[in-house]
């Protein structure tokens, strides 16, 4: 129903000439979905979990992709295979650049996913052509970029979903509401079990029991390592950085604690402690780098101060299963250790993608009364962008509450690796009287990147390069 | 320490293969070490397996920790060699014997066989037998007659007899029997049996005193009556006959512990074991403490001149500290049962001296335990243990004073053998870190590596590493672990051949390859230092160990201070020594080498930032590297460093880098990230020297991120540049920049430049403005933000503007957005909407408000929605006339904001909405429904509840259930006894979330009318819930209603009902149900009862499952089996063994291979011996073998972990 310039365009294209902006549903039938109703998007990004956000657009009806955009032409082609078959035409438009996509003024919303490196620039890009945004996790690589992405997507007044889609979860959302509303008394811990800790559970570096070395290869016919790397350090291809362990290389993501999955847990955090508006005050962390090509956090454990007295505690998964035990929250929740304990003066809710638990068990019982305080109600974490697109409603996990869960992972990493207590400043969003600390905050980009993105290469606009 | 392990060597010589069992924990268990202490063997009774062979109850003995396994004649050998083990085996079966007891490390010293005879051929051919087998002493219960001629073998054959069981188990008449016999004759006392006729087996002592030969304890829950129980639980008196055994320095062969008779005689045993280790403690405690009392200190007396001499000009002459105060240092070089170690004079001799020459502290040499009692302890302020090995801290009181002392902030300090001391002492093995640990020969010479260089402790060796000459240790257990000690040396593995000499014959090999040789920790708020080094007597003569030694002693007497964090959570602090190797490798580092030294250089630069000298030590060397022929992947990593360290000492450094191709990029990633003037000067002098245009790009966007100032002049002559890319990009810099001249000169951009680059530069020009808006120079921000709104400019540049201007303007721009909404476009009312909407104000509400009819539909929808979330109530009238639009998007988004600005009046409005079932609206109705606040609005649902019908009744109900809305509880119950099917139905589901105990009549009530199935299993879920909810579930009524015998579907249904209670109240009724003859009632009960959420059922499901139904019900067993793995698993209380048995009991139940394969999967939860057999006795099923395997593995590794 938003039709902005897509609904100029079509005026002037003789094919879909002559429909009205919305059609009458009963012209239709039940169960259509006019055409014009239709959010056109794009994919930028199409590797494993790209592929995975592509796909549950393609379920639904209020959707029509139009293109995809991948660095790789394996990737380009099996998500254009995807979309083809489901509209069962070969219209899907492929791209290398994600600016040419950009550059389409037919599309709508678009969904990012590569490495967290492009997040935000991307994203910035894709705000400045005025797309909505679902954008993956975690939301930048640096705070700095974080900060340009959440004043570019207000700036140009777009609606943006980080995929945070733990919040469209009936159970986190019951633990959060819970804690709202008082249930376990005064919230006093956050801790997290999270990802990380010698062979995570979690998909990089799978299948290693001990990581090979690098070996450096040519770059292999149909991808574009250049833009790979974007604005990371130059490095040479080989199939370990490409496939295997990227997420885990500092020069490209935190590792577990950010992209791998923390962050994840840390959004759901800051929603159970209603501080989606801020972060906690200071830091501090100890914890193990890999020492193989993955030169990011293998095991860490974290202690956030926030301005409310909450204490939140982030560890990955291993020295979890120790500390978890600590909170003395009885046997039930020994030997768990993914998830968030919410622990407060009358009792604790343990909860994760895996199930549920609480302190007292009667808790699990609650109804939630009419006066009770109840967070936005999303059940279809991508259906919440759509929704927002059409009625301007913010999303339920916006760019806003997506910053803040980026400076405390980055923070934490910050902490641990520099070995000292730090202070944070949640108003000026930077360490307290602490240069060195704060110049990790940003990174130089390789040229030509730099946060405000270079100007698109001069394009004939519309489906070039399909 | 060669001697120490006797037995490993026995074992070798006689050709058992590395692995088998050995004897090490003789020093680990009372029930071992009585052997070599007291002379007491300890083992298990002939027949304690009655149902297994001589070699499978060989096993057993071996699993439960006992060193000796008496003979029976009436035991099979072996499950290959089914015959008795009596004098008819072969000689090669006879040797299957011994290779058996040999294999495990058993010895066999009693024989049992009940009779010698009937002649003396016989009788000696018995003898033969037992001397062929070793053993020293055959029990038996002879004829009376007989005893001179086995009195006359006994001699000969040099092998005891003691009379035994049955005949002479009155101890008055084995005695009298062995009036005139020689002492080879004694009698095998069986307190067992003496307690059945009365006799307290103290006072059979005095009556056997030194006939007696051989114990078999066993204890009885009354004296002259009632039954076996385990040692210890009963009337025996065991620690007092203990006591008296030792007193009368009785000596019997063998003590042998007889089971209950219990089903599971492997429990048994060793709860049995455990009540005689117990009753055992005291006796031993009392002998190792008098032991202590006169062990005398081994003194220089013992050494050569020419050692004494090398030892005193080894010792160091000052002390690292003084000493707060006058220090006692106890030094103790006990040992129990073993002879030990050579080292010890020398030891003794040095810390005598060391504290003498240098005043540190005085050296007490005491072995008595009297000492660490807390009143003793006291008086020192750090013990020593020079090389103690063997049982000696048994004494509770000992135990307690030594660990209370460091607990409470006392030193401990050990050497070398000390984690063999007292290893059945858990918290000794935590203080020291350390629990027994293997080796190779004394002979290995390792490289030593300085952990901690930086640790007063480790100051004598100035951070080089050292090769030494020893017996090195490894401990592959958890106690030793970079986890809770702070390691100072340890061995480095890449230097030294760890498989020199000798193999260890245990695993001494760990998977972190991490072999600590010398570590320090805090225990409580005391100090522990240890050294494993010492097994030879070079130490004290060797410097600077001598040295090292003296400081850890200061160390843990409290004068001197060191970091004790555990390595593992130490962030590496640098040293001058520590950069040079990683440096080293760097300079050669290519892409595809091992990272490992770019990762190490990264922890040790953020280490050094610690302090500032440090940190430009560091920066200075990095520099330099910078400036080496090192390689150009090594600069990188080295640059990275810059980037988050370097000061503008690097600037000189890098400026040359940024001017060639090969560096210029990284060069500038370090350049661009340091602070100040100096950096920025460079960046403007690369911008001219730049060796190509994508380096030139980087350097204009560096510029403009750190928002020079100066740099203006230059990137406004750039935006005319023939390359459009760094034309955009001086205006991105110019715009960050944003002070006057490079607003001026983007102006000019914005408005001359080339079609190309117009978009973007107006785009700067307006990214400029807002730059300048937020550093307070609003004047100029909103002239570009009017200027760059005019109708020209492309969409996005002017909703730019246009949010810049709402943001800085506030109020005053409300015409301008106004005007914007005015403009039909709908995309600029979108944005409008959503503008204005972030400003305050009535006024501003009844301008939404005005506008909305003026709005094609997409616009009204934003409107809307806007006006829900501005939360103003006056906007209601305008949702009232949006409900009646003709677009159902509309309707939708109005029954949407009804969610936030509706009142009690909206309820009637929603519900109807809801009810007409058209989407999108019905499911935004519904969701305002559940959303709306307020205190009247549950009223109005229950009046309407009350007085509705139909549809608008039903979505009114739903809405009753999703709000949680316990008041509409009595409205509901109403609306599902009395309406129609659809009604009633949403009432039983609202209920479920908002039914209490007083609804429970009533739903029983319609459970129990309940005239279809989807209506019956309705209120079924409903009251089970509501039952729930009631903490504990109020069953009694279901239970009559049960009784009353209602129809059998009912029946079921209020089984289902009890099930999900788990109230155990309703257990005897479910009980019943199980054997129910309808098996539908059965099945029913069964699945009930599987429900449980506490293992109360267990017993139950088993006795089930064990009577085997006949076939037709037999698809009710495996439920019933299913039932079990799901009870028993909640009950985290319940031993591991015990779980393990049942397992291992369900296993062998189990007719179906899932529940097979369930059992597999859960053996590993329960690491024991019970499911280690289980797992293993699976292994034989083909069906299941390979999950056998890996639960086999599992429980393996899980019982390894514990």
């Amino acid at each position: 129903m938003q039709r902005r310039e897509f609904v100029k365009r079509t005026l002037a294209a003789p094919a879909v000439l002559g429909f009205p902006t919305i059609v009458p549903r009963p012209v239709l039938g039940a169960g259509m979905t006019a055409p014009s109703d239709r959010i056109v998007m794009g994919s930028i990004g199409v590797g494993s979990m790209g592929t995975g956000d592509l796909r549950a657009w393609l379920t639904k009806d209020d959707v029509r992709v139009v293109a995809v955009c991948d660095v790789s032409e394996r990737h380009r082609q099996r998500a254009k295979g995807y979309v083809d078959a489901r509209y069962g035409d070969r219209s899907c438009a492929t791209y290398n650049d994600f600016r040419e996509l950009l550059a389409r003024t037919d599309i709508d919303a678009v969904s990012i996913a590569p490495g967290e490196r492009w997040h935000a620039l991307i994203s910035m890009e894709a705000a400045r052509r005025r797309k909505h945004i679902h954008c993956q996790k975690p939301l930048a690589l640096t705070v700095a970029e974080a900060k340009a992405l959440r004043d570019a997507v207000q700036r140009y007044r777009v609606a943006f979903l980080l995929g945070a889609q733990q919040r469209s979860s009936a159970i986190f959302r019951f633990a959060v509401e819970l804690v709202r509303n008082g249930r376990i008394g005064q919230l006093k811990t956050i801790a997290i079990g999270s990802a990380g800790g010698g062979r995570s559970a979690l998909p990089l570096g799978l299948g290693f029991t001990e990581m090979p070395a690098e070996r450096p290869a040519p770059v292999p016919p149909g991808l574009d390592w250049d833009m790979w790397l974007g604005p990371a350090p130059w490095a040479p291809y080989s199939d370990l950085r490409f496939t295997r362990t990227w997420m885990s290389i500092y020069d490209y993501g935190l590792g577990g604690i950010g992209g791998e999955y923390g962050v994840h847990d840390v959004d759901i955090g800051q929603w159970a402690n209603g501080t989606d508006h801020t972060t906690p005050i200071a830091v501090e962390g100890t914890g193990e780098l890999y020492h193989d090509i993955r030169d990011t956090l293998t095991t860490y454990e974290i202690e956030y101060t926030y301005a409310n007295g909450v204490r939140m505690l982030l560890m990955d998964l291993v020295t979890a299963r120790k500390r978890f035990w600590q909170f003395q929250f009885g046997e039930s929740v020994k030997g768990v250790s993914v998830g968030l304990i919410l622990s407060g003066t009358e009792g604790w809710i343990w909860v994760s993608r895996a199930g549920i638990r609480t302190h007292p068990e009667s808790l699990m019982r609650t109804v939630l009364g009419p006066n009770d305080v109840r967070v936005i109600r999303s059940d279809d974490h991508k259906q919440n962008l759509l929704d927002a697109i059409r009625t301007g409603a913010p999303t339920v996990c916006p760019v806003e509450a997506g910053v803040h869960d980026e400076m405390i992972c980055q923070m934490g990493d910050i902490a641990v690796r520099m070995g000292r207590k730090l202070r944070w400043d949640p108003v000026k969003e930077s360490f307290q009287d602490d240069e060195i600390a704060n110049r990790r905050l940003s990174r130089v980009m390789r040229s030509p990147w730099r946060l405000q993105i270079p100007g698109a290469p001069a394009t004939n606009d519309v489906n070039k390069g399909a | 320490m060669r001697t120490l392990f006797f037995v490993v060597m026995a074992g070798v010589a006689a050709g058992s293969a590395p692995g088998a069992s050995v004897r090490l924990e003789d020093w680990a268990r009372l029930r071992t070490a009585a052997a070599p202490i007291l002379g007491w063997k300890v083992g298990l009774a002939p027949g304690a397996f009655r149902q297994l062979t001589f070699v499978e109850a060989a096993g057993k003995a071996d699993a439960l920790g006992v060193s000796i396994v008496p003979g029976l004649s009436t035991q099979k050998l072996s499950p290959d060699i089914p015959k008795n083990v009596d004098p008819k085996l072969a000689a090669g079966e006879v040797t299957a014997v011994k290779d058996s007891l040999r294999s495990l490390n058993l010895r066999m010293p009693a024989y049992f066989t009940a009779a010698i005879g009937p002649d003396e051929n016989a009788a000696r051919r018995l003898f033969e037998f037992a001397r062929s087998l070793g053993v020293e002493t055959v029990v038996s219960s002879p004829e009376r007659s007989l005893l001179p001629v086995i009195d006359r073998l006994a001699n000969e054959f040099g092998i005891n007899v003691a009379l035994g069981n049955p005949a002479y188990s009155d101890p008055g008449t084995a005695m009298a029997a062995l009036e005139g016999r020689s002492k080879r004759l004694g009698l095998c006392a069986d307190i067992g049996s003496w307690l059945e006729k009365g006799i307290q087996p103290i006072d059979g002592l005095s009556l056997v005193k030194d006939r007696l030969l051989g114990v078999i304890l066993r204890d009885r829950s009354a004296l002259g009556g009632g039954g076996n129980v385990p040692l210890g639980s009963g009337v025996a008196g065991l620690p007092a006959f203990l006591r008296q055994m030792y007193r009368m320095e009785l000596k019997p062969s063998f003590l042998l512990v007889d089971t209950t008779g219990a089903e599971d005689p492997f429990a048994d045993l060793a709860r049995s074991l455990e009540g005689f280790e117990k009753a055992l403690q005291p006796v031993m405690a009392g002998h190792v403490n008098r032991i202590s009392r006169t062990e005398a200190i081994r003194g220089p007396d013992r050494l050569s001149p020419e050692e004494r001499r090398n030892i005193e000009a080894a010792l160091p002459q000052r002390a690292p500290v003084k000493p707060k105060k006058p220090r006692k240092l106890l030094v103790m070089d006990l040992n129990v049962s073993y002879p030990g170690h050579r080292s010890i004079p020398h030891v003794n001799l040095a810390l005598e001296l060391m504290g003498k020459n240098t005043g540190a502290y005085e050296a007490v040499f005491s072995n008595d335990l009297d000492n660490l009692k807390p009143a003793g302890i006291r008086r020192f302020d750090a013990v020593f243990l020079n090389n103690t090995v063997g049982m000696i801290f048994v004494d509770p009181e000992v135990r307690e004073g030594l660990a209370q002392f460091v607990r409470e902030g006392g030193g401990l300090a050990g050497i070398h053998g000390v984690s063999h001391a007292s290893m059945d002492w858990p918290e000794f093995s935590e203080m020291i870190g350390a629990w027994r640990g293997v080796h190779r020969e004394p002979t290995e010479r390792a490289t030593i590596r300085i952990d901690d260089p930086d640790s007063p402790l480790t100051a004598a060796f100035g951070g080089k590493e050292f090769v030494y000459q020893d017996e090195f240790f490894r401990f592959p257990t958890r106690h030793y672990s970079r986890d809770r000690l702070h390691v100072l040396l340890s061995v480095d593995v890449e230097k030294t051949d760890m498989n020199q000499g000798r193999p260890c014959f245990q695993p001494c090999s760990r998977p972190d390859n991490d072999y600590g040789v010398s570590w320090i920790r805090s225990y409580g708020k005391g100090r522990v230092f240890f050294c494993t080094l010492g097994h030879n007597p070079a130490l004290f003569m060797t410097r600077p160990l001598p040295e090292y030694f003296l400081a850890g002693i200061q160390f843990i007497l409290g004068d001197l201070e060191a970091d004790t964090t555990p390595s593992a959570r130490l962030k590496r602090t640098p040293t001058a020594g520590g950069i040079e190797p990683l440096l080293a490798k760097l300079a050669t580092y290519d892409y595809g080498d091992d990272p490992a030294p770019a990762t190490e250089l990264d922890e040790l630069v953020s280490a050094s930032q610690a302090t500032p000298a440090a940190g430009q030590a560091v920066e200075a060397r990095l520099l330099e590297f910078l400036q080496s022929n090192a390689t150009l992947a090594g600069k990188n990593a080295v640059l990275r460093e810059i980037r988050l360290i370097g000061s503008s000492a690097s600037v000189p450094v890098l400026a040359p880098m940024l001017a060639r191709e090969e560096s210029a990029e990284m060069a500038r990633y370090a350049l661009a990230a340091i602070p100040g003037p100096a950096a920025d000067q460079a960046l403007r002098a690369g911008l001219g020297r730049a060796p190509n245009d994508r380096v030139r790009i980087g350097i204009v966007s560096s510029l403009g991120e750190r928002r020079d100032e100066k740099a203006v002049p230059a990137l406004a002559a750039l935006l005319s540049s023939s390359n459009p890319e760094i034309g955009s990009a001086a205006a991105a810099a110019l715009a960050n920049i944003a002070d006057r001249p490079a607003l001026s000169a983007l102006a000019a951009a914005a408005s001359n430049a080339g079609r190309a680059v117009r978009e973007f530069m107006a785009e700067a020009y307006v990214t400029c403005a807002d730059q300048l808006a937020a550093r307070g120079d609003t004047a100029a921000a909103v002239d570009v933000y009017r200027k760059m709104m005019a109708p020209g400019e492309p969409a996005r540049i002017r909703t730019r503007a246009l949010a810049g201007l709402a943001a800085a303007e506030r109020r005053k721009a409300v015409p301008v957005l106004a005007a914007e909404i005015q403009s039909g476009d709908s995309e600029r009312q979108a944005v409008a909407i959503g503008l204005l909407n972030g400003i305050a104000g009535p006024d501003i509400t009844r301008m939404l408000v005005a506008w909305f009819p003026k709005l094609p539909a997409s616009g009204q929808v934003h409107l809307l929605t806007a006006l829900a979330h501005r939360g103003d109530v006056s906007a209601r009238p305008v949702i009232t006339a949006a409900l009646a639009s003709s677009t159902p998007e509309v309707r939708a988004a109005a029954l949407t904001a009804l969610g936030r600005l509706g009142d009690a009046s909206s309820v009637r409005t929603l519900a109807e909405a809801a009810a007409a079932g058209k989407e999108p609206e019905q499911s935004a109705a519904r969701r305002s429904l559940s959303m709306l606040r307020g205190a009247d609005i549950d009223r109005a649902i229950i009046t309407g509840i009350a007085s509705g019908a139909g549809g608008v009744k039903t979505e009114l109900i739903l809405a009753a259930g999703e709000r949680g809305a316990a008041g509409a509880a009595d409205a509901l119950t109403r609306a599902a006894l009395d309406s129609g099917p659809e009604v009633r139905r949403a009432a039983l589901r609202a209920l479920r979330t908002v039914g209490g105990p007083t609804q429970i009549p009533a739903l029983l009530d319609l459970l129990l009318k309940a005239s279809t199935a989807p209506e019956r299993r309705d209120a079924t879920q409903t009251l089970a819930t509501v039952l729930k909810r009631a903490q504990p579930a109020p069953v009694n009524a279901i239970i009559s209603a049960y009784h009353a015998a209602p129809a059998r579907p009912s029946r079921l249904s209020l089984i289902e009902v009890l099930g999900q209670t788990s109230n155990d109240e309703a257990l005897p009724l479910l009980r019943a149900g199980v054997r129910d003859p309808d098996p539908e009632i059965a099945r029913a009960a069964i699945l009930a009862l599987s429900d449980w959420d506490n293992p109360a059922p267990l017993a139950d499901l088993l006795d089930f499952v064990k009577s085997g139904p006949p076939p037709p019900a037999a698809n009710l067993q495996v439920l019933a089996v299913r039932g079990v793995l799901k009870l028993m698993v909640l009950d985290s209380r319940r031993p591991a063994s015990e779980n393990g048995r049942l397992l291992a009991e369900i296993m062998a139940l189990a007719s179906q291979t899932p529940e097979k394969l369930t059992v597999l999967s859960l053996l590993p939860y329960f690491p024991c011996k019970e499911s280690l057999e289980a797992a293993q006795a699976a292994l034989r099923d083909p069906a299941i073998a390979g999950e056998a395997k890996v639960a086999l593995a599992q429980v393996n590794e899980a019982l390894k972990a514990k």
